[in-house]
């Protein structure tokens, strides 16, 4: 079957074509994003970076990325539990954050990591984040199975 | 040109130089974590058998140096997969006490040496990269490093 349409209705159709995410691989995480993204995760070293870069970067959460926020993450709890209200305090503000915490302590991770936070919520839990502590000790710990 | 082959059977990569000859062959796996694989790959806990176009095609794209770290040493050469950003070849993790070297599980990524990816590194700098094709992948042959690794540790 041939369609026909005007030249100016060809025009349309090829324009919009043209406004396709230059990354068809990956329409939701274009490459420019894919690239900032990248460029931010050695730099994750508090909360609030983290924080901020899943409201940027959430699509982009996949691969290496990912890979490099585990470390992040995995070491501001393992080296910085001082930070821990901080922690709170952003997921009081934003409840899906913990999840988005606790998915990225995983098997990817360094095991002297998944160890420390292990000692750490086990046994230096603020009483305020008891139940996040439970949640962060199982899930090293199934990391740690897991390898 | 060059380009790379991933055997996920054997598990090695090569590095095929623009005359044809091999620049070298490592050790490399593919192990995706269980937990990440159900929620972003559909389960699958291997990359499918498919020739991936190279991004990083000069050097790898840079991050901060580290034998243990995520990366390794010399960064990570990305590769497009589709529906997968960041996805890519590196090293990293050297000498973890549960998993050390390229066993050790990733989002997605082919984990090698720090020997290889200095390799790559050198090869692609005068002979960029074009290609990764990835084969003989499969969830049996993308975990049977891992189990052997794990019968390694805990002595079984």
């Amino acid at each position: 079957m041939i369609i026909k349409l005007s030249t100016a209705k060809w025009a349309v159709v090829v324009g919009a074509l043209c406004l396709l995410p230059s990354s068809p691989s990956d329409a939701g995480c274009p490459t420019k994003e894919a690239n900032k993204a990248e460029a931010s995760v050695d730099k994750l070293d508090s909360w609030e970076k983290v924080h901020s870069f899943f409201k940027a970067f959430g699509p982009c959460d996949d691969g290496g990325v990912a890979e490099g926020v585990t470390e992040s993450i995995t070491k501001l709890l393992a080296q910085h539990p001082d930070q821990s209200d901080r922690l709170v305090g952003l997921i009081k503000a934003d409840p899906a954050f913990e999840a988005k915490v606790i998915e990225h302590i995983d098997t990817t991770a360094r095991s002297a990591y998944l160890e420390k936070i292990r000692t750490n919520y086990a046994h230096q839990c603020l009483p305020a984040m008891a139940a996040l502590c439970k949640k962060l000790v199982h899930a090293a710990t199934e990391a740690i199975r897991g390898m | 040109m060059s380009k790379l082959t991933y055997d996920g059977t054997n598990h090695k990569i090569e590095i095929i130089k623009n005359d044809g000859t091999s620049g070298g062959k490592w050790t490399a796996y593919n192990n995706i974590d269980s937990s990440f694989a159900n929620k972003h790959w559909d389960k699958h806990r291997h990359l499918p058998n498919d020739t991936y176009t190279i991004l990083d095609k000069k050097q790898p794209n840079k991050h901060e140096a580290d034998a243990e770290g995520s990366y390794g040493l010399y960064g990570i050469i990305r590769f497009d997969v589709p529906n997968h950003s960041g996805v890519g070849v590196h090293s990293g993790r050297a000498h973890d006490p549960h998993t050390p070297g390229p066993e050790h599980a990733t989002h997605g990524c082919i984990r090698t040496t720090d020997a290889a990816m200095l390799a790559i590194k050198q090869i692609m700098a005068i002979d960029p990269l074009t290609t990764i094709t990835v084969f003989g992948n499969s969830e049996v042959a993308a975990q049977s490093g891992k189990t052997k690794a794990q019968a390694i540790v805990h002595g079984t």
